[in-house]
């Protein structure tokens, strides 16, 4: 479970172009379900999420996860959080070019020092689980955006974390592969793992398998639906 | 683009092969150095000996000083030579003094110990 | 243990693959690298094996040479000042030398011409013949039996027939000579019976020498006497300050090197800022992040630093180091040719290894530290 309380984000404090991304957030969000932000774009929501992914510190504010206070370790400390139990699917995927689908899948466990042949065992079975093995040896600037996704997806998914965080899955997709995320949210839940996901795309946010829709506007929570 | 089938090698394989190749270069011409060894010692040997017979005291090459061949000669053989009072065109004179007891036994005003 | 060597084969892997892909620059990187390795380690190499060969071949010269001074300047030496050195205790044997330079316009050298002791058998040389040096014998074009001719400044002619070529072995000292007779020599350098250039003292105990000296100054207080230590001093200063001086040369070269390096690292371009925050967001630690740098710097630079070893030693070794010839053998139309053997001393190669493995290192680590320990998201942002 995951509480945020007080949380503020300001960027640039001190300086002329000042922005409060975040401004005063309390939310708890449950375990093993699916919970979208929903919000149009400079509403926070992206913040919201890098804070509760711990990739950002909130300027103040705590982010509780089961209970342990997080948001104050130690960088060393915050990045084995984020190693252990968060797993990030990012807009544009961020895969690292000039590499494969595969090393990329791989690459958050590299510094576990997991012998390689187990790693890349690992990553094959997601790369399957996905539909993508047989790109597993293209660079990544030969997959399509699709492929990308998935491929992002199993990356976020190496390491085997207990949530899993999309920051809009939806952006540069079609119709279709909007249906395949959805699937691939459902067996993530299935699975056991919490999924959250930002969204301003109605057919995410509107889609049956939410379980709980938190919609933003100006840094602050609109309404919290159950 | 990877043909299928192709597995490529890990990156650290790929430089630890590298480095192989090197070192096995560099021991290789050690070795063939240490195998030298033994004609180096003939052909030392037999240089010493030429070098002992002729009584010869130094090396053919230019000491960088205005004598050529030997501390004692100066003038017509030296390098860069314009005029007896033209100062060496090398610095080195002027940073590095001559030993302590250089030329021991040369001509000197003190009395020698004796 | 086995965790952390995957640990670190992994970051090693990760650090070849973003070296790989930018192959042009990199390998330039590591070729004009080994560049500079080379030419340090040719300088180092090259220093340290002619030192070893200058004192290992004139271990049994003469151990004192003296000279007669009049006026501060070298001087012909007379025959009753040989027979007062060969009197004196100590000394073993007291050998007159004949010797002196000779320019020749022909072959566009200076020359050392020279009569052998008579007891030296194995270089006896008869009236009309010669034994020449393989530099002379290379300038001149000359092998046995070849007339060869030469001019003494006030137009004496010395005609003779080249009787030997002396071998390479000992070129490194007698490359430049040319040995005649005696009378042969008188004549044509216009010199009078009794007139020797110097006199080769030759010691019954070596530790005696500086005794020896002293006890000559004193019976003959005009001449200089130089001994064998003071050469091979001039010789061990000689070389070493010429390979100081390449090096210090060198350096700078390897300065500018590490300059640039650190350059092109601090210009961290928009694409490596977002690798290094995808690194991060993916759960790569900031350590994680600076020791795959570590790594990239140390392919490069021991890649580069045994290259530019390797060829520096066949360099020294194969080619006696022949394109720094002037600057390391100094001035000269006629440089010997003799074999060089470089050794391995683990403290050059060490001193070799720090001055250019370390600086490279740094210079690619240290400008990436400020964004490896930023937040991820602002480095993506």
């Amino acid at each position: 479970m995951i509480e945020l309380t007080g949380i503020t984000k300001v960027y640039d404090e001190n300086r002329p172009n000042r922005v409060e991304a975040v401004a005063g957030v309390d939310l708890t969000i449950s375990d093993r379900a699916m919970t979208v932000l929903e919000g149009p774009s400079g509403s926070g929501k992206t913040t919201l999420l890098t804070i509760i992914g711990c990739l950002a510190r909130p300027t103040s504010g705590r982010v509780r996860l089961d209970g342990e206070i997080v948001s104050g370790l130690p960088e060393r400390f915050l990045t084995e959080v984020r190693r252990r139990t968060f797993g990030f699917v990012f807009q544009r995927f961020n895969l690292i070019r000039g590499m494969t689908a595969l090393d990329n899948v791989m690459l958050p466990a590299f510094p576990l020092g997991i012998p390689h042949a187990r790693l890349k065992e690992r990553a094959m079975e997601l790369l399957t689980h996905f539909g993508v093995a047989e790109r597993a040896g293209l660079t990544v600037e030969m997959l399509s955006g699709g492929e990308a996704q998935r491929v992002a997806i199993a990356r976020a998914l190496v390491n085997d974390p207990e949530i899993v965080i999309a920051d809009e899955p939806t952006a540069s997709l079609d119709g279709a592969r909007v249906e395949q995320f959805l699937a691939i949210a459902a067996d993530l839940k299935a699975q056991g793992r919490t999924v959250i996901v930002t969204s301003h795309d109605p057919r995410i946010t509107r889609a049956a398998i939410v379980d709980r829709r938190v919609a933003m506007a100006d840094g602050r929570l609109v309404e919290a639906s159950p | 683009m990877n043909a299928p089938g192709f597995v490529r090698p890990r990156g650290s394989t790929l430089f630890a092969a590298t480095v192989a190749v090197l070192l096995v270069g560099g021991a290789g011409s050690i070795g063939l150095a240490l195998l030298r060894g033994a004609a180096d010692e003939t052909r030392r040997a037999e240089g010493r000996a030429t070098a002992a017979a002729l009584g010869l005291t130094d090396v053919a090459l230019f000491g960088e000083a205005r004598y050529t061949r030997h501390p004692s000669q100066a003038d017509l053989a030296s390098a860069f030579q314009d005029g007896p009072a033209v100062l060496d065109h090398f610095p080195a004179g002027s940073l590095v003094r001559p030993p302590h007891d250089f030329g021991r036994g040369s001509f000197t005003t003190e009395e020698p110990i004796r | 243990m086995s965790t952390l060597v995957e640990r670190e084969r992994h970051l090693l892997d990760f650090a070849v693959a973003s070296l790989a892909r930018r192959p042009t620059k990199n390998l330039g990187l590591t070729l004009v690298y080994a560049l500079v390795v080379f030419l340090l380690g040719s300088v180092m190499l090259f220093g340290s094996a002619v030192r070893r060969e200058a004192a290992a071949i004139l271990a049994d010269a003469p151990e004192i040479v003296a000279q007669n001074m009049v006026m501060g300047r070298h001087e012909l030496a007379t025959g009753a000042d040989l027979d007062a050195l060969k009197g004196l205790r100590g000394v073993r044997r007291v050998e007159p030398r004949l010797w002196g330079y000779l320019w020749d316009s022909a072959g566009a050298a200076n020359y050392t011409l020279m009569v052998p002791s008579p007891t030296d058998g194995a270089h006896a040389v008869a009236a009309g013949e010669s034994i020449v040096g393989e530099a002379v014998a290379r300038a001149r074009k000359l092998t046995v039996g070849k007339p060869f001719f030469l001019v003494s400044p006030t137009g004496k002619f010395l005609r003779t027939r080249v009787k030997a070529v002396l071998s390479d072995a000992s070129a490194l000292v007698s490359a430049d000579l040319v040995l005649v007779d005696e009378a042969s020599f008188r004549t044509f350098f216009g010199l009078p019976a009794d007139r020797w250039t110097d006199f080769a003292l030759t010691i019954t105990n070596p530790r005696e020498v500086s005794t020896v000296s002293e006890k000559a100054s004193v019976k003959l207080p005009g001449y200089r006497f130089v001994t064998r230590a003071d050469i091979h001093r001039t010789n061990e200063a000689l070389f070493s300050w010429r390979e100081g001086l390449a090096l210090a040369l060198f350096a700078s070269s390897l300065l500018a090197f590490v300059i640039l390096a650190f350059d092109k690292a601090s210009g961290l371009s928009a694409e490596e800022r977002r690798e290094i925050g995808i690194l991060k967001a993916i759960g790569w630690e900031t350590s994680d992040v600076l020791r795959m740098k570590l790594w990239e710097g140390v392919v490069i630079s021991l890649t580069a630093f045994l290259l530019g070893l390797l060829a520096a030693w066949v360099h020294v070794s194969a080619f006696s180091a022949g394109l720094f010839e002037p600057v390391l053998k100094g001035w000269s139309t006629l440089y010997p040719q003799f074999a060089l053997s470089p050794r391995i001393d683990a403290l050059e190669i060490a001193t070799l290894a720090l001055m250019t493995v370390v600086p490279y290192t740094a210079a690619t680590v240290v400008p990436i530290w400020k964004t490896a320990v930023t937040d991820p998201d602002t480095v993506m942002r």
